[in-house]
């Protein structure tokens, strides 16, 4: 036990008397956590903030969903309707995602998969989700004024409707800079912070991602922040970058914002891909196939994530060469995601696969995106994508990446690792419904749309011809269950976090070291004594094997 | 783990050299994304540079280049009292650190009464040149603007760490944060070394006898 | 760099700064005073040059020379001034990959405004539309 922590003799719900304290509830109060330079409070904060945000945006969902249940139903008015896609995916996109796995599952895993008892800047951290609150303030204010840009704040109309794009974009800088901070603390921390004996070919993949994440963050970012700040002095002091009527050029908008807005896909996705290179291995008691490959395809996909940012726009007025470029090099960026999904099933292969609910998750990730990656590929073939684009083709497409791939991602991870966060144990049972009805009420709500975008339904319109009807009401319905799902499954979650059973120690049996922390949840610098590091963290079910490895 | 290595009152799980290092390495991260954020809005000028390539060159007549030189000299200076700050504070010599920091401040502050008197200048002139005049003086005060922000959040934290060393706080294994605000000013300095040549000279300058072309 | 012994005790210097006792050298390179105050003139000097360039009449190649120096200059700045020259492998790969990714910008944007409007490699003929495979049009 450390002997920096608070000598209280509080003990938690259930817990045995030994007068333990863990970082949950040794320093009581809300001005302590707001206060905390604790990489799992923040992690914490972040992510009760995050589902907040997550359940008012998924609520729009449902009201555009149901706007759209019959195409002469006027639940909205047209700007209503606007509005409210628009609010969808901004908040979904700048409060929830983009944050999302990097400020929850990385800012509570990554000092403890590395030994560390903290991040690189621990005060920085802090003020990064000071940082995320007042940007998610300043975004309420643009929230209150009816954004209705869409979420992309194309120029020139973002250049009308000034007072909320000026909210919006203030917003989208401030939490971008949040980013950045913690972009610079983890790449800090995984090159001076590792434990001794924590080698970079020891490294778990999930800091592999996770690095691979901050670099992405680190340099992306600055860029929208830029195109923003550009945006706000058009509509402010009149300067004419993106304003065709002054002499700019709109598509130019387009090209710095996609600049950092394809790579922010990858921010979003690499970090779950780490959680599911994580789970398959515990779960079918077999060493990863590939570590190497796997971790060159993890910084490959950062890489090639930089090239490949005019494939939003093959419609939009590019030359034809930067077409032609775009759409090539599109179809590298599907090479490395190829190689991760081969190596996760044949990890599975031969091995003693248990179907407990992470490993649900992370096999529903592997499906989910497979369909999410192929679909991406008639999206970066130029003559499909001419008649794909703008369509709910796109939007099927993008709902599978990251609601597919990077939420389910986050969900999964949560499950895997919440008796450590937690110390506590869910409801197994529950937890393996609401997958169930996840699975269905998610494939239900977008397999449809492909179907309308290939009939041509154009996306963001809030009325329709009426035979696509029947595509979108089935879709409406089980979007409806795909929201019960969330609300079954964190619900079950939440309710475990205060009133669960107490959790065995590491119940998966995982060799990753986050797990030989002396007790879970762990105590506020994680461990008394750094440990040190003698073997790689998947050898499993060849204990004799592990030293030959590495 | 080595706390009592760090002078009292400094929090850090780190040895002091590991602490120094990391704290390196996450300016320079910095850095980098800085590099970012004006290299947006230097591929910008230059797809607009291209496109009314005419334009431009007419706009840059109007700029003064003499203040736009006068202003590189102090801020070149002023990096290389920086730098001497950061070298006294290497060898713990507080004193001079106060002195040197003080110099820096001082050219910073000559910059912005430089700037004050361009900016003054284009808004006085006949007819007066907004942001909003065109494309080059959009991304113009744009640029010198944002530029200027970060000259003036410099200046604010060089006054942090003369408070510092004033009292007293810097030796030859604690003086991350003169080396750190010096990094950062340094990067304020090279680019504005890129702004000068880029805003002010590119359609030729008439000095030295030589005519404008 | 050797850093302070360990567990030793602070002292206090006579200008009042901390050091450790047996303190052989500080952390991080030293560049002698004379160093610096040669690149301070060797920077004013670049920048009368590049200021005396732009009087001259080059045509194109103006612009080439002004970056040229320009990048000199603050390639000067960065080893010198910011010790980069001294720095490990990361940190120059911290400055040179941002570097290469404004390269990219810069060639995406402007590549494409280039050559914009001329027609595409492969095909030199615009593609036919068949007559009647537009419906007519409306108004």
């Amino acid at each position: 036990m450390s002997d920096t922590a608070a000598t209280h003799n509080e003990s938690g719900a259930g817990h045995a008397d030994h007068g333990d304290h863990n970082y949950i509830n040794w320093e009581k109060g809300l001005w302590s956590w707001w206060m905390s330079i604790d990489h799992k409070r923040i992690a914490l904060m972040y992510l009760g903030s995050m589902l907040v945000f997550f359940f008012i945006g998924g609520a729009l969902a449902l009201g555009v969903r149901l706007h759209l249940f019959a195409p002469a139903e006027k639940l909205l008015s047209n700007d209503a309707y606007n509005i409210a896609f628009t609010l969808h995916g901004v908040i979904m996109i700048f409060l929830f995602i983009v944050p999302g796995l990097p400020a929850t599952l990385g800012n509570f895993l990554l000092p403890l998969m590395i030994g560390a008892k903290d991040v690189a800047f621990p005060r920085l951290n802090r003020l990064s989700y000071w940082l995320y609150v007042l940007g998610a303030l300043v975004a309420v204010g643009a929230i209150a004024q009816g954004l209705d840009t869409g979420w992309t704040f194309y120029a020139p109309y973002s250049i009308q409707n000034a007072g909320a794009v000026l909210c919006a974009t203030t917003a989208a800088f401030i939490l971008g800079f949040a980013s950045i901070l913690t972009g610079v603390n983890f790449l800090v921390t995984i090159h001076t912070m590792r434990a001794p004996g924590m080698t970079w070919d020891r490294l778990p993949l999930m800091v592999w991602t996770t690095y691979a994440t901050a670099i992405l963050q680190v340099i992306a970012t600055p860029v929208i922040g830029i195109t923003l700040l550009l945006l706000f002095m058009e509509n402010q002091f009149g300067v004419g970058v993106f304003n065709p009527e002054l002499g700019g050029d709109p598509v130019l908008f387009q090209h710095m914002f996609w600049f950092y807005s394809h790579p922010v896909v990858y921010i979003m996705i690499l970090p779950a891909m780490g959680v599911v290179s994580e789970i398959i291995p515990v779960f079918s008691r077999k060493p990863i196939f590939g570590y190497r490959a796997l971790v060159y395809a993890s910084v490959g996909i950062a890489a090639i994530s930089f090239l490949v940012w005019g494939h939003h726009m093959f419609v939009a007025g590019m030359s034809d060469v930067a077409r032609y470029i775009f759409s090539f090099l599109t179809f590298f960026v599907a090479v490395p995601t190829a190689v991760k999904v081969f190596n996760w099933v044949s990890t599975m292969y031969r091995g003693s696969v248990t179907f407990d609910s992470p490993m649900l998750y992370a096999m529903a990730f592997v499906f989910l995106f497979l369909i999410a990656g192929t679909t991406g590929v008639h999206l970066a073939t130029l003559a499909t994508d001419a008649h794909y684009h703008d369509t709910y083709f796109v939007v099927a497409h993008f709902h599978y990446t990251i609601q597919g791939g990077a939420v389910i991602g986050l969900v999964g991870g949560l499950h895997y690792w919440f008796p450590l966060m937690f110390g506590k144990m869910y409801n197994e049972k529950v937890a393996k419904f609401g997958w169930l009805l996840l699975f269905i009420g998610f494939n239900m709500t977008f397999l449809p749309q492909f179907v309308l975008g290939m009939e041509g339904m154009p996306r963001r319109y809030a009325t329709y011809p009426a035979e696509f009807a029947p595509m979108h009401q089935l879709s409406t319905i089980f979007a409806f269950v795909n929201g019960i799902a969330y609300a079954l499954v964190f619900g079950n979650l939440g309710w475990a976090a205060v009133f669960g059973k107490k959790a065995e120690k590491n119940p998966y049996n995982s060799l990753s070291i986050e797990w030989t922390v002396e007790q879970m949840p762990p105590v506020h610098d994680n461990w008394s004594e750094i440990p040190v590091v003698t073997d790689w963290m998947y050898g499993y079910g060849q204990p004799e094997d592990a030293h030959a490895q590495h | 783990m080595g706390h009592e290595q760090l002078p009292p009152g400094h929090f850090s799980y780190f040895e002091p050299e590991q602490a120094y290092h990391a704290s390196k390495l996450g300016c320079w991260i910095f850095l980098a994304t800085e590099v970012h954020l004006f290299g947006g809005i230097f591929a910008i000028f230059a797809v607009y540079r291209a496109r009314y390539l005419e334009m431009f060159n007419a706009s840059a007549h109007l700029l003064d280049w003499r203040m736009g030189l006068i202003n590189t000299v102090f801020l070149l200076t002023s990096s290389y009292c920086m730098v001497r700050g950061v070298d006294a504070a290497q060898k713990g010599l507080n004193d001079k650190v106060t002195k040197w920091l003080n110099l820096t401040i001082l050219f910073g502050c000559f910059f912005f009464v430089v700037k004050y008197f361009e900016y003054a200048a284009k808004f006085a002139h006949e007819p007066p040149i907004y942001p909003s005049t065109n494309i080059f003086f959009g991304l113009y005060f744009t640029m010198t603007g944002i530029h200027a922000v970060h000259v003036l959040v410099g200046v604010g934290l060089l006054l942090w760490l003369r408070a510092l060393a004033q009292k007293k706080r810097y030796s030859p294994v604690y003086y991350t944060p003169v080396e750190m605000v010096g990094l950062y000013w340094h990067l304020v300095d090279v680019v504005w070394i890129f702004l000068f040549p880029i805003l002010y000279l590119l359609p030729g300058i008439e000095a030295f006898g030589n005519a404008p072309h | 760099m050797a850093a302070s012994g360990h567990g030793s005790e602070w002292v206090r210097l006579g200008d009042g700064s901390l050091i450790t006792e047996d303190a052989k050298t500080g952390l991080g390179h030293m560049v002698s005073v004379e160093t610096y105050t040669l690149t301070l003139m060797t920077l004013l000097a670049l920048t009368f040059v590049t200021v005396f360039v732009a009087t001259l009449d080059f045509g194109a190649f103006n612009l080439a020379l002004a970056l040229s120096i320009a990048t000199l200059k603050a390639g000067i700045v960065t080893l010198i001034f910011m010790h980069l020259n001294f720095e490990t492998k990361i940190i120059w790969g911290i400055v040179i990959y941002p570097i290469f990714i404004f390269i990219l910008l810069l060639i995406g944007t402007l590549g494409d405004y280039s050559v914009k409007d001329k027609p595409a490699p492969l095909f030199s003929k615009p593609i036919e539309i068949p007559a009647g495979a537009l419906p007519p049009a409306e108004h």
